[in-house]
């Protein structure tokens, strides 16, 4: 039985499901549910939710555990650059600019159990237990206190499986999926005894691999992984379901969210290769690979997956638009990439400019726009690509308008939720007050466009 | 922090020097002033000479329950393991010393003879140690102990997690971490923290918490194994081309 919080305090149980899609969750299409244990412990009160743009875990996670966008937490994608240089920098927990919830619930003296959230490494201190998700690289540096290490390793609790093995070797790659998820699962248990928590959360990242390179098997009865694609998100409702039983049984409420959901790749579209192809983007010839070979004549760029920045003097070392013409750049390309198609068919359904998604003290580093793709067309820098589109051993690709929340509190959910509103659910559950909301996404380009 | 006595009581061999030896540990880490007082030492310096008769044992435990009280008096917290198998003893001590948390440590006799490296038990049982509590004396359990701990049935570990929430609990020990800030105390750090721009101590809490990063190193710290190995993760999820 697990221990009372302290003083009779409300206490929250959360369940993240990595790349989870509504109609996943709901059943869509004349196919069942996948999840529906999770769908009917919250009474089918289930919502579709958009998320960060770009639609990636890393920048999307950061805004559910500040509440904020990436011009204030600072998460702008998987890689960066450093300032000032062409070299590919890795933002982690540290870069954060905005406390997670957690810390903000330490000052109020509530304590959290955080389990598997991606963007969380390295673990620091903070009020409770954090055994941070990808992209963690050692155990050792991903477990806070350090007390619950040895713990772990005794387990054999693997902060994430081998994705390499999602190519080639899928029913290895299932297995390990299952293995992760028993393993984190029988922590998940022990530290649910052992730990006086007020907040305790739960991911799941095996739904994002697993869709990554099997998404067809879902919805395909033919498909040689077909049963076992159902069966890893069998492990995964039963999970679910089994805390949010424990939750009702100690009086805690509960919510349930993705931190963006998915769809079928028809198409990868390289967008280093299209700037290229249609003059934006120039290398020097004899230069050095990649983005440090990039020609002063060079007007923009792309980083992973889908920003684009103009190549500013004084911004990059052979940056060459002068800030009198950064708008001209910056028009010409949400010009073309309006009417840019592949296989005759629009690949962006919206540019957005910085200005319109970010606000905030990382503004500096935010990307000049960023593109939201149409279904099906999977953007990616694909600087050492040879082409515009094409595709790969990928069949599933990342969307920004169909994450999912649920909440045992259904006269709390947001009509059309984004995921910046999680955070403010969180706290409203737990009858916190907000210490600020600095930052907080809002309008249309804070994840609800159009 | 008020003192208190943490008594365990309990067969030879159950277990009680080890979690009193482990929760003082616990407990000086956790800057506690804390004092441990077991069997061995006491009868060597406090009760030498006195033998294993009721009359004999109900006075080592009465001196003992002495220097608990002032001890306990004074503000520490004393761990400490006897056997203490008479309970009017343990009753009149648990008057003498006020702040007193008994904690029962619970193991089967057999359970106990198999953890019994000296052979006590072994002599006892051949008639070689008279009085010897479990075999030839009784042991009279406590009625209403504020804590019983079953050694044969759980790990170290857990008994002292659990020791630990049941002295939180009764007010012996504040939860990790936590810090009471007395309300005159407070009244002084508003003054200051608002002279900085932090409008109240939560605010200031999370400035604190915050600058983990910068006091932790900052991220582009990575090596560079480190970020292949960053890298490589990505490229496999096409998270980067």
């Amino acid at each position: 039985m697990a221990r009372k919080g302290g003083n009779g305090r409300p206490r929250l149980l959360v369940i993240g499901l990595d790349g989870v899609a509504h109609e996943m969750l709901v059943g869509a299409q004349g196919r069942p549910s996948l999840l529906p244990g999770l769908r009917d412990a919250f009474a089918g009160v289930v919502r579709p939710m958009t998320v960060s743009i770009p639609e990636i875990s890393a920048v999307s996670w950061s805004s559910f555990m500040t509440g904020a966008q990436a011009g204030a937490h600072g998460i702008y994608g998987f890689v960066d650059l450093v300032p000032g240089t062409y070299q590919y920098r890795f933002p982690d927990f540290r870069d954060l600019k905005v406390p997670p919830f957690f810390v903000e619930l330490g000052a109020h003296g509530l304590r959290s159990v955080i389990i598997n959230l991606p963007a969380t490494y390295p673990a620091r201190p903070m009020p409770g237990v954090l055994i941070s998700g990808f992209v963690a690289l050692e155990l050792e540096r991903a477990v806070f206190p350090p007390r619950y290490l040895p713990l772990l390793r005794q387990a054999g609790y693997q902060v994430d499986v081998d994705a390499g093995k999602g190519k080639e070797r899928k029913a290895e790659f299932l297995a390990d999926l299952h293995c992760a998820l028993r393993v984190r699962k029988q922590v998940a248990d022990m530290l649910w005894e052992r730990e006086e928590w007020d907040v305790f959360m739960f991911t799941v990242t095996g739904t994002d691999r697993l869709q990554h390179f099997l998404f067809e098997a879902a919805a395909d009865p033919g498909h040689e992984f077909h049963g076992e694609f159902a069966a890893f998100f069998r492990e995964v409702d039963e999970a679910a379901v089994d805390f949010l039983r424990r939750a009702r049984d100690i009086g805690a409420e509960a919510i349930a969210l993705s931190d963006h959901g998915f769809g079928p790749i028809r198409r990868e579209v390289y967008l280093n290769q299209v700037l290229k192809r249609h003059g934006f983007l120039e290398f020097d010839p004899g230069g050095a690979r990649g983005l440090p070979g990039i020609s002063g004549r060079s007007l923009a760029f792309a980083l992973d997956p889908s920003r684009l920045y103009v190549h500013r003097q004084g911004r990059y070392p052979r940056g060459g638009v002068a800030a009198a013409d950064c708008g001209r750049v910056r028009r010409d390309l949400q010009a073309f990439f309006k009417d840019y198609r592949v296989d005759g068919e629009p690949v962006v359904e919206r540019v957005w400019a910085a200005e319109e998604l970010y606000h905030g003290e990382q503004m500096d580093a935010a990307p000049d726009l960023v593109l939201l793709s149409r279904p099906g067309f999977d953007l990616k820098g694909g600087m050492e690509k040879d082409r515009e589109a094409g595709t790969s051993h990928f069949t599933g690709m990342h969307r920004q308008d169909n994450a999912f929340l649920a909440c045992t509190r259904p006269d709390r959910l947001p009509e059309r939720p984004t995921i910046f509103d999680v955070k403010g659910l969180m706290l409203e559950l737990l009858a916190i007050s907000p210490c600020s909301s600095a930052g907080r996404g809002s309008g249309p380009g804070c994840g609800s466009p159009g | 922090m008020k003192g208190v006595t943490v008594w365990f009581t309990g067969l030879p061999c159950s277990g009680k020097t080890t979690l009193a030896l482990k929760l003082s540990a616990e407990l000086k880490k956790r800057g506690i002033l804390t004092e441990d007082l077991d069997g061995d030492v006491t009868r060597k310096y406090l009760s030498k000479g006195l033998g294993f008769s009721k009359e004999d044992r109900d006075e080592n435990i009465r001196r003992v329950g002495f220097v608990c009280s002032l001890l306990t008096k004074h503000g520490a917290t004393v761990t400490a393991a006897f056997v203490s198998p008479y309970r009017s003893i343990r009753d009149e001590i648990r008057g003498m010393i006020g702040n007193f948390v008994e904690v029962y440590v619970k193991c089967s006799l057999d359970e106990c003879i198999k953890r019994d490296v000296k052979g006590m038990y072994k002599k006892a049982l051949a008639g070689e140690i008279k009085n010897f509590t479990g075999v030839s004396d009784p042991f009279e359990e406590p009625l209403h102990p504020e804590l019983v701990i079953e050694s044969d049935k759980e790990s170290v570990e857990e008994s002292l997690r659990r020791i630990i929430a049941r002295l939180e609990e009764l007010g012996y020990l504040r939860a990790a971490g936590a810090l009471a800030v007395p309300e005159y105390l407070r009244q002084d750090l508003l003054r200051i923290l608002a002279q900085q721009n932090f409008p109240d101590l939560n605010t200031f809490v999370i400035h604190i918490l915050s600058q983990y990063a910068a006091q932790h190193g900052t991220a582009g710290d990575l090596s560079q194994s480190e970020e292949d190995a960053v890298r490589e993760k990505l490229k496999k999820l096409g998270y980067i081309s």
